[in-house]
């Protein structure tokens, strides 16, 4: 298993005192009930559509997922040897549940699913994705979405 | 996916998965459970008590593990028969390792033929072509690569990526549940493709090119077998 507890001493040491982005405030809103809401999904998983611009070092930038693409066009082009492969290679929503968020829609648990769903690359210092973080979150508002998962890997 | 991370940054709503990095939502082929996880996330919506930090209570779903956590039953997809010339990788890296591909692709057809899809080609180039490109990257670094749209070193780091998907998504159509860790001792320790990446991540080493340089700290070889760069520089 690929678990930060099995990595070596040193590397588990590093990553766990990685530092972090420290913010003033947190900003957290009141939410509307769950049955109203609209949601997208944030992966900093390296996915993109087959065929789209693979991440590379320093890639800042997002992809735009599709909410009906299909599952064998998600593709993942991370930099990271560091983390498990195994399960997106059988199943797409292990890391990014697209397909179990259209069930809760259908169920009436969440309102419905944002028409765009969208990727990082986690490997890039968060500062840097900044700028496409404020485009990606104008393109949100024109979709009416209400709120957000971020989907770490 | 790692509270100590969380607890630094304290988001406003985060729910701790004690799952292995790469599976924020468990495991896979598991919706049910994938739900589970799903809806724990949304409701913390709900909540205006922030900045909250929960954990999930559960594991993930899976076959039981053996003593030392490896699940057993899953066998290395390789098996070198009689009639096999035995090619050595350091004389004949592209043969050999193309002698090796030829064995593991029934099994990877049959993953695919089980899964309806692949994660092989993301470099957006022909197998065999990105096989030629490593096992001739190997002597000289400057061979041309495949793709000129895209720097050097990007197209090594995906041809090593469709590499690794091949075999592992071979070793995955095996009986067996195995581990991303076993099938990474397996791949990176006993095979030839995981003696040529060695052999890739050196030539980066010594390349004399700083991003070469780099991604040869991390991004061939992951953190778990970096022991094996020592054991391929003493050999």
């Amino acid at each position: 298993m690929v678990k930060i507890d099995e990595f070596p001493d040193d590397a588990r040491t590093e990553y766990l005192n990685r530092e972090m982005p420290k913010f003033e405030d947190t900003p957290l809103l009141p939410s509307p009930p769950l049955r109203e809401q609209r949601i997208a999904l944030i992966s900093t998983a390296g996915l993109h559509r087959r065929g789209d611009r693979q991440f590379t070092e320093q890639s800042g930038d997002f992809r735009v997922i599709p909410r009906d693409l299909p599952d064998e066009d998600i593709v993942m082009s991370h930099i990271s040897t560091n983390f498990d492969r195994l399960g997106f290679m059988q199943d797409v929503d292990v890391a990014f549940p697209i397909n179990r968020l259209k069930e809760l829609a259908e169920e009436g648990v969440i309102g419905s699913v944002s028409e765009f769903h969208f990727s990082f690359m986690g490997a890039t210092p968060p500062e840097q994705m900044e700028p496409s973080i404020r485009e990606m979150v104008q393109t949100m508002k024109a979709d009416n979405v209400s709120a957000v998962v971020l989907c770490p890997v | 996916m790692v509270r100590q991370h969380s607890e630094k940054i304290r988001p406003p709503r985060a729910l701790v998965c004690p799952f292995e990095l790469g599976r924020p939502f468990g495991s896979p082929n598991e919706p049910e459970f994938q739900k589970r996880v799903l809806v724990e996330v949304l409701k913390l919506l709900e909540r205006t008590d922030g900045p909250i930090l929960d954990e999930f209570p559960d594991g993930p779903p899976g076959p039981a593990t053996n003593d030392d956590g490896d699940i057993e039953g899953w066998s290395c997809p390789v098996n070198f028969g009689d009639g096999k010339k035995d090619i050595n990788v350091d004389d004949d890296p592209l043969g050999a390792l193309n002698q090796e591909i030829d064995l593991m692709q029934s099994w990877y057809d049959l993953f695919v033929e089980k899964n309806g899809k692949t994660t092989l080609g993301i470099s957006e180039v022909e197998f065999d072509v990105c096989v030629t490109y490593l096992a001739n990257f190997i002597s000289d670094t400057d061979t041309p690569p495949p793709r000129t749209d895209i720097p050097r070193h990007q197209m090594v780091k995906l041809a090593t990526d469709d590499l690794k998907a091949f075999y592992f998504e071979a070793g995955l159509a095996r009986p067996g549940n195995a581990t991303d860790k076993e099938l990474a001792d397996w791949y990176y320790g006993d095979t030839i493709a995981g003696r040529v990446l060695l052999k890739v991540n050196e030539a980066c080493a010594n390349s004399g090119d700083k991003v070469l340089i780099g991604m040869s700290d991390r991004r061939i070889i992951p953190i778990h077998q970096q022991h094996l760069k020592q054991q391929s520089q003493s050999a």
